[in-house]
């Protein structure tokens, strides 16, 4: 079960939320996290910093491209690709999970 | 000096060094004496014993298990260090004084300190007015000759090589100063133009000597101002760069003493708080210089010019 869920991708109708095992600190906007489980450090640049605060809470992908659109001037289709993009790699990394 | 009551074989010298008061079999004359009103760490010969058997954790040269750590030094000593309070030396037949304390000063408190849930650098650090600014770099980067050049010029120097970095009632970050001895180095004391033979060598066939510097050394923690990280450039000129974000994070994490012990300790989450802690409160600052040569009073103005500022 666990396999087939890494391997659908995230889509713009999937929730998505923090990773539990993971500790995070913000320093001028970019966001360093660990994993608990095995000790890797990551960073985030400022955009997926952004990303990454606003999935405090469980967010629909397209809930999420809304809001990133009021913030920063990106064209709809480059939003939800660039996303995505993001979204799936930080769920390989196990950063965060599908809810 | 008092006798131990419970060893009553063993001599008990008593210091002070990272904040701590410390009962110890060994002398440690680059520690501070103390008037033992209290005592936090022990250090005692024992047994100590070949593996530990619930170890969760076992390299080459160390093994740990909750609340333990046994460090493990071919021909010197095995250390048990445990729950940041006790230290029992097993001395190899034939170690002298000196190689069973370089040790123990080194890894040994390294692994107490993090028993301790401290935040340790592998850094220098100097007073500067009531505050202080670290120097934190590689082994070899040159932080005791930095250090020792800032103490030619009247400043006082709060550490050599370990650097442990609290954070007072306020969270603000604070240098704990630990003992005051440099260790340098015979290329270095040539560059700060120190005669070895004056001297003494901290082990007995190491060209590595020790430099007393008691003037002026006070135990209480100053508010760090500033973390420099030492680094070496192929150009030919200083250059100082902040830095911002995640690399602040990541040079502290990098320059964390005994970085290899905080997985084994399960430190690594409080350790990420930590350093997260304090690269959002202090400004890291990259020191490039070029390998050769060292420029070491251009390196002294720049700074100064920079911590004053």
């Amino acid at each position: 079960m666990r396999v087939q869920e890494q391997q659908e991708r995230i889509g713009l109708d999937t929730v998505v939320a923090h990773g539990e095992d993971l500790v995070s600190c913000e320093l001028d906007g970019e966001v360093v996290l660990m994993s608990i489980e095995n000790g890797s450090y990551f960073r985030i640049d400022e955009i997926g910093s952004r990303i990454w605060t606003l999935l405090d809470e469980p967010r629909r992908v397209s809930d999420l491209c809304d809001l990133l659109m009021l913030e920063f001037d990106v064209a709809r289709g480059q939003c939800e690709s660039d996303v995505l993009n993001f979204l799936n790699q930080m769920r390989a990394d196990q950063l965060i999970e599908v809810v | 000096m008092m006798i131990d009551q419970a060893n009553p074989v063993q001599t008990t010298f008593l210091h002070q060094a990272f904040g701590l008061q410390i009962a110890s079999c060994l002398p440690l004359p680059a520690f501070l004496e103390s008037d033992g009103d209290q005592c936090d760490v022990t250090i005692r010969y024992g047994a100590a014993p070949e593996e530990l058997p619930e170890a969760v954790w076992k390299g080459v040269r160390f093994q740990a298990a909750p609340g333990r750590l046994l460090l493990i030094v071919d021909d010197v000593a095995r250390y048990l260090v445990r729950d940041g309070r006790e230290i029992v030396i097993d001395r190899a037949p034939g170690a002298t004084d000196d190689d069973v304390r370089l040790f123990l000063q080194g890894s040994a408190f390294g692994a107490l300190l993090q028993q301790r849930g401290l935040l340790a650098l592998h850094a220098s650090a100097i007073a500067v007015g009531e505050g202080a600014v670290v120097f934190m770099g590689p082994s070899g980067i040159g932080k005791s000759t930095l250090a020792t050049a800032f103490h030619q010029r009247g400043y006082t120097v709060l550490t050599d090589d370990v650097c442990v970095v609290d954070f007072d009632a306020g969270g603000a970050p604070v240098v704990v100063p630990a003992y005051p001895q440099l260790k340098l180095w015979r290329d270095a004391l040539e560059k700060l133009e120190l005669d070895p033979s004056a001297l003494s060598r901290i082990r007995p066939k190491l060209e590595k000597r020790a430099l007393p510097v008691r003037e002026a050394f006070r135990t209480t923690p100053r508010p760090l101002r500033r973390l420099y990280m030492l680094d070496r450039s192929n150009e030919p000129e200083i250059h100082l760069t902040s830095l911002q974000g995640s690399d602040k994070f990541l040079a502290i994490q990098a320059f964390t003493y005994r970085v290899q012990f905080l997985e084994a300790l399960a430190r690594k989450v409080d350790h990420f708080r930590q350093a997260g802690a304090l690269a959002a409160a202090c400004p890291v600052v990259r020191v490039s210089r070029p390998a050769k040569p060292y420029l070491l009073d251009e390196l002294v103005a720049r700074l100064e010019d920079d911590f004053a500022a």
